[in-house]
């Protein structure tokens, strides 16, 4: 059986369901969440804004506090070039409209900014991952 | 390392894993191992005076006791070895001993090129490993196997020692916690404790405080106060605390309360716990201002851990973590904690709660974090 298109408005209750201080809006095929987050008890929290674009596109940010593209003259890994994250092999599928955000994108942020933080603090990133260049 | 949410376990993991970092690591281990038996070989193999006399040999200072700290921005440990000469010292002038030793060692090609005799010991240079200093000790009497007669063979008498009661009086104090907050957490977590975390709170303290003290006086070397005392006052400052960040903290604060209170101006003495006739911190009666370069360390780092209890987020602790204890534990600590974090990906054991705190599935009620490959620039 093929899995459906999960439809937008799912994906907001899950995201309300899972996460109830997360902001939400919906228009049509788009919808925004902000939120926040810390991948570690010691971390700081992190404001994070996710925009989905109902099968076209997602793209999520770290709107507070902003994230360093550099350090040390060494550039931030896993950004594209608009500052959103880099979480997913969209090829693979990893992610795609038949996922929930909730249970895809959400960890992977915490996982990303996981190995942000272990960037900042050793020059290292330690997440792997592949570039397209 | 532990994938946990509770901060203070997090902490705790990482103090631990820095320690560890600069401590003699076991291949070091290994290589001291087989230098103090071959040592012990050489010597019980001479023709001369040692052929007829029983030797022991064995490690005193940081390695008996479990508290190496590599020197800040060296290669080499300085370690101490106590060749344990089962003869008298009441028979013998500490000169006679002393040189016999420096004799047997220089006969030895290798010893003869890495060998430097000092005061009280003669120093073997071992390239890239350590410093081992080589302490000649003959019995004080024949019933007790634990005191020593070092010779001083510059000023020409024997000192009193106990290196291997200092070691029993340390690890006793040492093991007076139950249960470490370390030993805890892996067993909720239902894992076999990982080796760094197996040594005491106490003893990771006076590894971490060692540190601080090595970068602190980096360019004072001769300031510093000696591990001895520093190691001492710990233990004796030691109330059993379960976790070495409590540990860290109230010796400090017990030392520094200690100073405000009864020696603002005049250095105190402090008793060897296994010779009391022996003042550890006599240095200070005759160079009060080493007492003074000390008080000034111990209030820097109880205000510095003030700083770190109160600090904020990853960035802010790595800052004020690395001027403490240095950069490259520090590395290597979050490099073992990437790494763990890895594996549960892997295996898809990691977990992740609603305030995006990661952590352990098999530990904490969390929802998995799917794979994923980073990808892009």
């Amino acid at each position: 059986m093929e899995i459906k298109d999960i439809p937008i408005h799912f994906q907001r209750a899950a995201l309300k369901a899972r996460i109830p201080e997360c902001e939400l809006y919906l228009d049509k095929n788009y919808l925004r969440a902000k939120g926040q987050l810390k991948p570690t008890p010691r971390s700081c929290w992190y404001l994070y804004e996710i925009k989905y674009w109902y099968r076209e596109d997602i793209k999520i940010f770290i709107r507070d506090p902003l994230i360093k593209t550099e350090l040390n003259g060494k550039k931030a890994e896993h950004l594209y070039k608009d500052g959103s994250l880099c979480l997913f092999f969209p090829k693979a599928k990893e992610f795609d409209s038949k996922k929930l955000i909730v249970d895809y994108i959400i960890p992977w942020v915490s996982l990303w900014l996981f190995f942000y933080e272990i960037w900042l603090v050793t020059g290292d990133w330690k997440g792997g991952g592949i570039h397209p260049n | 390392m532990l994938i946990t949410s509770d901060a203070n376990t997090q902490l705790e993991d990482t103090l631990a894993k820095m320690a560890e970092a600069a401590e003699l690591d076991l291949t070091r281990w290994n290589r001291l191992k087989t230098a103090y038996e071959a040592i012990s070989k050489w010597l019980s193999e001479d023709p001369d005076f040692f052929s007829e006399v029983e030797i022991e040999i064995y490690p005193q200072g940081s390695v008996s006791i479990g508290t190496t700290t590599k020197p800040y921005g060296k290669t080499e440990f300085d370690l101490d070895v106590v060749i344990h000469i089962k003869l008298l010292s009441s028979n013998y002038d500490p000169e006679v001993i002393f040189d016999e030793v420096v004799r047997r060692l220089n006969e030895h090609e290798t010893y003869k090129k890495i060998s430097e005799p000092k005061s009280r010991c003669v120093r073997l240079n071992y390239q890239g490993d350590f410093h081992l200093d080589v302490v000649p000790g003959c019995m004080v009497v024949v019933y007790n196997h634990e005191l020593i007669d070092i010779p001083d063979q510059k000023n020409k008498v024997w000192l009193r020692s106990c290196p291997k009661g200092y070691q029993k009086w340390f690890i006793d104090i040492a093991n007076r916690v139950q249960v470490t907050l370390l030993e805890k957490a892996f067993s909720a977590h239902k894992v076999e404790i990982e080796e760094y975390a197996k040594k005491k709170p106490l003893q990771r303290a006076v590894q971490l405080i060692k540190m601080r003290r090595n970068i602190y006086f980096n360019e004072r070397p001769d300031n510093a106060p000696a591990s001895i005392i520093l190691t001492t006052l710990a233990a004796q400052f030691y109330d059993g605390q379960a976790s070495i960040s409590e540990t860290f903290e109230s010796i400090v604060s017990s030392i520094r309360d200690h100073i405000q209170t009864l020696y603002p101006h005049r250095p105190f003495e402090l008793p060897n716990p296994v010779n009391p006739g022996e003042n550890l911190a006599d240095v200070w009666e005759t160079k009060p201002e080493l007492y003074q370069h000390f008080i000034s360390f111990i209030e820097h780092i109880y205000k510095e851990w003030q700083e770190l209890k109160e600090s904020h987020g990853i960035e802010e602790e790595a800052e004020l973590m690395k001027g403490m204890f240095g950069e490259d534990p520090y590395i290597r600590a979050m490099e073992a904690k990437a790494d763990s974090v890895n594996q549960k990906r892997e295996n898809g054991g990691l977990g992740v709660l609603s305030t995006g705190i990661m952590v352990d599935r098999a530990v904490e009620k969390s929802l998995p974090v799917k794979r994923n490959t980073f990808y892009g620039d």
